[in-house]
């Protein structure tokens, strides 16, 4: 239960804790459109969802949870135009 | 026993608090003073590490400050201003108001944490090389907030809220900045700011701008700015984020003058027409109708779903998004993009009326009493704080006052005296006879004080048994052994020399029984136990005596191993050994030099353990007993003189003047005829009860000449139990029994032997009380 790196897509399942970040960033490098799928993530850790601020990948499903939802929305889709 | 500790702590901490302050004056006055600064230091680290035993986050915090300023004021990284003295006594005022809170009510009130965060504060901020200090507002009404704040959020959202603000509702506005390393501390600051009750939007923002590149970009490093905006009042904001209050500023979402002003007119048309989706909703929905405006595309219709669709679920719109299903199905069977750009126009347009942009949130009983009401100046105001009921008094006064009663005694037991010469000398029976009447009224009143006194130096023995269950758990825990401890009769008490001195030896039989006595739970289950033991410390008053019982359902002790280690490391011969009973054998574990622990750990076992325990105890004129049942635990009892001030001596004539024995020695006393004394070489002896009793003639180790023995009563014999051998002592005639109040032998008596003290008898004469077992 956490993130799954595919080969183009990062898969936030579950809850996503502290840990992952820095896997994230790793992935994030490697693929500069690299995408990510949080439409099953229940939860993440603040230092994930910095990582998610702070590369802006493209996101192609946001959390359920509209809380994150929101912030994550808020900061990412500006992005998508250019996607 | 939460609510003793805590007693404690308040008395402790009231000490120390005046400590610290008479300290930071003497500091003002000349600030190189490094006594003093060690004296206040030391006294705040103590409060510090004491607070730290009870629920209040909010008085360590702000003593921890306290302590921190007054670290560098000691390694001299920061001078000692009145500026800083001023602040640094304001602190402990504070201090002293949460220590009459805990010491009113149990527990501080709801906007402690608030106040001692602002005043831990104000100190850091005086700590050399912080400058990032947050001075937390303290401010009776909160600040609005600046615009800034609020420009993470969407406009029509933001609006919305602030149009509910001004309708009277009491909206806060949380600015959190987690600490750069909170991700190190287990801080996850997303969490943090969830856990503020009542939320209505959250907004986060990069305190620094993100780097261009992902290259420099440390992900642990926290860099976010989270600003919350909530319905619920100050306290349950504080109370939720109390563990991050430094990292937290508050502001209130209305404008300064919307409290006094009228409600503001209900239709205040907001900036932009408000609408169902909220700023970036409205640009996701846009954004998505270009994606589909350029044609259609299996694989980019389903993201675009799947987006919409998470979107409006955020929103908490499940009929709009039955609908957006419904529309997503028709272009997907149509291989044609129309029904869902229909859909996202409609949506785009979707007036904010149909739905709160928000999370719902329940409206608050307008309450913002709370709020504005200003926290009660520290300690300045407010009740009077009622007198302390206990007194803090050196034991040495309480000594000298004992002395003093002591002298009492002796001067009232004068009186038969003179009564006798009224009679005799003067032939005044009458005389004689009120002497007497007045000394029964000085003694019942000297008895009454002897004991007054006497209840002023008990202990309950709770204060040596309070160490032992976070002892029991860590030995246990390294142990890997399960045990439970039971604590009771806590509340018996005894005297404070005698329950300080137990400390050591009931630590020894303790960590024995977790060492030696108790099994691991699966040989315990073995052998049909279960798998938790059971370590028991009991205490109870039996007579004049306060016994202490520890005890345990371990593997016991086996005599037949104890027999084999002693005859092994010498202390007893084989011949010896074999002769001994079981419990008499058990007992060898109190001989010096005596350890049957294979090998030495460092709980105990280090040979030293018992025979240390037996002489402790022994010094203090207890006794110890061990019985021990092989499988099925060891049982070890202490029994102590419930007060060491008053001894109950006999007084024994021996060659012509008066000695006194402790009567715990006495086993009986008895006159001999001569005939039944026997000799066996130059030792004689008789027989008491079919045991051959060796007899001492005192006057032979005393000096002074025997009287002449009356042949009609035969030789007195007091016969004592020394050690545990049974003697029987020739003395000339036994006198009355008395309590006395032994004086231990001082200047150039002190190191004469055989003598326990001495104590002065009602005619003024000096009456020296014998020590057997240094005789003997």
């Amino acid at each position: 239960m956490a993130i799954r790196f595919a080969r183009t897509h990062a898969h936030f399942e579950g809850r996503c804790a502290v840990e992952e970040a820095l896997a994230l960033v790793e992935f994030l490098r490697k693929h500069p459109r690299g995408k990510v799928a949080l439409g099953k993530c229940t939860s993440m850790h603040g230092a994930l969802l910095q990582v998610i601020l702070a590369t802006r990948p493209i996101v192609s499903s946001l959390p359920p949870d509209p809380l994150l939802a929101a912030l994550i929305a808020a900061a990412v889709t500006p992005d998508l135009i250019s996607a | 026993m939460n609510a003793v500790l805590l007693e404690r702590f308040v008395q402790e901490a009231r000490e120390l608090l005046q400590t610290s302050a008479s300290g930071l004056l003497t500091l003002e006055r000349d600030p190189t003073d490094a006594t003093a600064i060690n004296e206040v230091f030391r006294a705040v680290h103590t409060l510090k590490g004491s607070s730290g035993l009870f629920d209040t986050p909010a008085l360590t915090r702000l003593v921890h400050a306290g302590e921190d300023v007054l670290q560098q004021v000691r390694t001299g990284a920061m001078t000692l201003d009145s500026g800083v003295v001023d602040l640094l006594l304001d602190s402990l005022d504070q201090v002293g108001a949460f220590i009459d809170q805990l010491d009113r009510d149990g527990t501080l009130s709801g906007d402690a944490d608030r106040i001692a965060t602002h005043h831990a504060g104000a100190l850091r901020a005086r700590l050399a090389g912080d400058t990032e200090a947050v001075v937390a507002v303290i401010d009776a009404v909160l600040a609005p907030a600046p615009a800034e704040w609020l420009a993470g959020f969407p406009v029509a959202e933001r609006e919305a809220l602030l149009a509910r603000a001004r309708g009277g509702e009491a909206v806060l506005a949380v600015r959190y900045t987690p600490d750069e390393g909170c991700f190190y501390t287990g801080t996850d600051p997303l969490a943090a700011i969830r856990d503020v009750p009542d939320l209505l939007a959250v907004a986060v923002a990069p305190r620094a701008p993100w780097s261009a590149t992902t290259d420099d970009f440390d992900p642990y490093r926290c860099n976010m700015v989270f600003t919350a905006l909530t319905t619920a009042s100050r306290e349950a904001v504080e109370q939720a984020m109390t563990y991050e209050l430094d990292a937290v500023e508050l502001r209130t979402l209305a404008d300064a003058a919307a409290p006094e002003a009228p409600p503001p007119p209900p239709h205040t048309p907001p900036a932009e027409p408000a609408t169902l989706l909220g700023e970036a909703g409205r640009h996701i929905v846009r954004t998505q109708l270009r994606v589909i405006a350029s044609g259609y595309d299996a694989v980019r219709l389903r993201s675009t779903g799947a987006l919409i669709g998470n979107l409006l679920r955020s929103l908490r719109q499940d009929d709009l998004r039955d609908h957006w299903e419904i529309a997503l199905a028709e272009a997907i069977a149509q291989e044609d993009c129309a029904p869902v750009a229909a859909f996202l126009a409609r949506l785009d347009d979707a007036p904010v009326a149909t739905a709160p942009a928000a999370p719902v949130v329940p409206l608050l009983a307008a309450d913002p009493a709370p709020q504005s009401s200003a926290p009660p100046p520290p300690a300045a105001t407010g009740e009077p704080r009622p007198a302390s009921k206990t007194l803090k008094v050196d034991q040495g006064k309480i000594d000298l006052l004992m002395n003093l009663i002591g002298e009492l005694v002796v001067q009232k037991n004068a009186l038969p005296f003179l009564a006798r010469r009224a009679e005799e000398v003067h032939g005044s029976r009458e005389m004689g006879r009120e002497i007497k009447e007045q000394f029964a009224t000085l003694d019942r009143l000297t008895q009454e004080m002897q004991g007054a006194i006497m209840q002023i130096r008990m202990l309950p023995v709770a204060e040596v048994f309070e160490r032992f269950p976070r002892l029991v758990r860590d030995i246990a825990r390294r142990l890997d052994k399960q045990v439970e401890l039971v604590m009771e009769g806590t509340d018996t008490a005894a005297d404070k020399t005698i329950v300080e001195a137990l400390g050591d030896p009931l630590l020894h039989i303790v960590r024995n029984s977790l060492d030696h006595g108790i099994e691991e739970p699966a040989t315990r289950v073995a052998a049909g136990k279960p798998p938790v033991a059971t370590l028991r410390l009991r205490a109870w008053q039996d007579n004049d005596c306060v016994v202490i019982e520890i005890a345990d359902d371990g593997r016991g002790i086996d005599p037949a191993r104890i027999r084999s280690v002693a005859v092994d490391k010498g202390v007893v011969t084989r011949e010896q050994a074999d002769a001994l009973s079981d419990q008499e054998a058990i007992n060898l574990i109190y001989r010096p030099g005596f350890s049957t622990a294979a090998e030495v750990s460092d709980l105990s076992g280090r040979g030293v353990g018992m025979d240390v325990v037996l002489s402790t105890v022994q010094k203090l004129g207890g006794r110890v007993s061990v019985s021990s049942q092989l499988g099925h635990g060891t049982v070890t009892r202490l029994s102590m003189p419930l007060s060491m001030a008053v001894t109950r001596i006999m007084v024994v004539d021996i060659g012509g003047s008066l000695y006194g024995i402790p009567i715990d020695h006495v086993v009986q006393t008895t006159r001999l005829d001569p005939t039944v004394i026997q000799r066996i070489k130059h030792r004689e002896v008789f027989v008491l009860r079919d045991e051959v009793v060796p007899l001492i003639r005192m006057t032979a180790l005393l000096g002074g000449q025997p009287a002449a023995v009356d042949p009609g009563r035969g030789e007195a014999v007091l016969v004592c139990r020394v050690e545990g051998r049974t003697i029987g002592l020739v003395i000339d005639d036994f006198r009355e029994g008395m309590d006395v109040i032994l004086k231990p032998m001082t200047g150039l008596l002190a190191d004469v032997g055989g003598y326990c003290g001495t104590t002065l008898l009602g005619d003024g004469r000096v009456l020296l009380v014998l020590d057997l077992k240094e005789l003997f």
